[in-house]
């Protein structure tokens, strides 16, 4: 919120998206678990790759939308 | 009165049946390599029960602790509640505690989620104790009793005595005061009483004492949360540069800036290269890091992103990430080092962050 108070559009990603949503985080991503926000760590490295490049894909769409608070995304 | 729920009393020889919630480390199981465990049920008081079950004396018993991992309910709140809920109706308690969770913020959560849960869907009374900026307490105050307790675990003698007095009193349909005399956190409801200044005199009365720097008290609490408007979206992804920030505590080997791994206050920048290529540990002490310690990308996604750069996909990765913990820390503390973060990153000509939380 400090970083987007001085204009720069970050995307947020956590598994507790509650705090997040509370705080008032307008580009906001559901993170996978707690222990590993971007990827699921029981696939194959590649896929679990792939996976962590999902989540890059959408946090850099959502840097270029406006944000919208009070909600969130689902990789 | 703070509830409304009458509860229906039993013969004077038979004590009131509780039921106790406690996460992974005060149910006794382990830390963070048992945050993933979930629901079980322990036959009578374990942990901070005891003390629980010591404070209240004869007027309850505590006939079951339910305990659970903090992940497994963080990660999955809404439907972790209704299994917990089904769970402790079953156990037909007249009275249900939480924690305290103090500062801890997925145990905070998970201990409001579940008092609220007890409190509105089985109209049981439910109390729980956090501190004053632990996430779960904003979001909960108002549909459970949230006493307020101090910022850690030291304090747990003074926070269950508060937690059992009014567990007592509300058991017996005892009157409970307001937040403030009683040492609870704010429910949201206004309780109207009748005193002698009218309304117009009490306000000016209290706009002279700030000006003139006396002591007065609000009749009414704003809520703090700064109300911050989104950045407006990059303008060319083409030509920006992303920076990744993470509150999950990577640090070069030795932890040079002495990040702290609990309510902690200091950020430090550190070449992404470079905690790649060498020793790093994770200052953090709130969650479990064995797959982030595997594999740094999990947290940073260092290889991806600098694959989309070589794609075009956006301009450049910052070569700097900045580095914090975020594990009960305050709300000042989390102000104070985005701050320096946000700075840090303008000065920079950073155009956007991927922050990644654990």
């Amino acid at each position: 919120m400090q970083i987007e108070k001085l204009g720069i559009p970050t995307v947020q990603i956590t598994s507790i998206v509650d705090v997040a949503l509370m705080v008032g985080v307008s580009r906001l991503i559901r993170g996978y678990t707690i222990t590993c926000p971007v990827a699921d760590f029981h696939l194959k490295p590649e896929e679990e790759k792939i996976m962590r490049r999902r989540y890059m894909k959408k946090a850099i769409e959502m840097l270029q939308q406006e944000g919208k608070k009070g909600s969130y995304e689902t990789i | 009165m703070m509830s409304d729920e009458s509860v229906e009393k039993t013969s004077e020889n038979q004590k009131w049946r509780v039921v106790c919630y406690l996460n992974q480390f005060f149910g006794q199981l382990g830390g963070e390599e048992k945050a993933d465990v979930g629901f079980l049920v322990k036959e009578g008081p374990i942990g901070p029960a005891l003390l629980l079950q010591s404070l209240l004396k004869e007027d309850g018993e505590v006939v079951a602790t339910v305990i659970c991992g903090d992940n497994y309910i963080a990660e999955n709140l809404q439907e972790a509640v209704e299994e917990g809920l089904k769970i402790i109706a079953d156990l037909k308690p007249s009275l249900f505690f939480s924690g305290p969770a103090f500062n801890a913020g997925r145990y905070g959560i998970a201990c409001g989620a579940i008092a609220s849960a007890v409190q509105e869907r089985l109209a049981i009374p439910a109390i729980t104790g956090l501190f004053p900026e632990n996430p779960g307490a904003e979001m909960y105050r108002k549909n459970a009793c949230v006493v307020k307790t101090g910022i850690n675990a030291a304090q747990m003698r003074q926070a269950l005595t508060k937690m059992a007095d009014i567990g007592r009193r509300l058991l017996k349909n005892e009157p409970i005061g307001s937040a403030e005399e009683e040492g609870y956190l704010p429910r949201g409801s206004l309780k109207n009483e009748v005193v002698d200044k009218p309304a117009a005199i009490r306000g000016i009365d209290m706009l002279l004492d700030k000006i003139a720097g006396r002591p007065f008290r609000t009749e009414l609490k704003i809520p703090e949360f700064e109300e911050i408007p989104p950045a407006p979206p990059v303008k060319d992804i083409k030509t920006a540069t992303i920076a990744l920030v993470s509150d999950g505590g990577a640090v070069p080997k030795g932890n040079p800036d002495k990040i702290k791994v609990s309510q902690n206050t200091i950020w430090a920048p550190y070449n992404l290269a470079d905690i790649f290529a060498n020793p790093f540990q994770i200052a953090h002490s709130g969650y479990h890091p064995t797959e982030v310690r595997e594999n740094l990308n999990r947290l940073l996604p260092m290889d991806v992103l600098k694959e989309m750069v070589a794609e075009g996909v956006f301009g450049s990765l910052f070569p700097i990430f900045c580095s914090c913990s975020g594990n009960t820390t305050t709300v000042q503390s989390c102000k104070d080092m985005g701050k320096g973060i946000a700075q840090k990153l303008f000065d920079e000509g950073v155009n956007a962050v991927i922050l990644t939380s654990t």
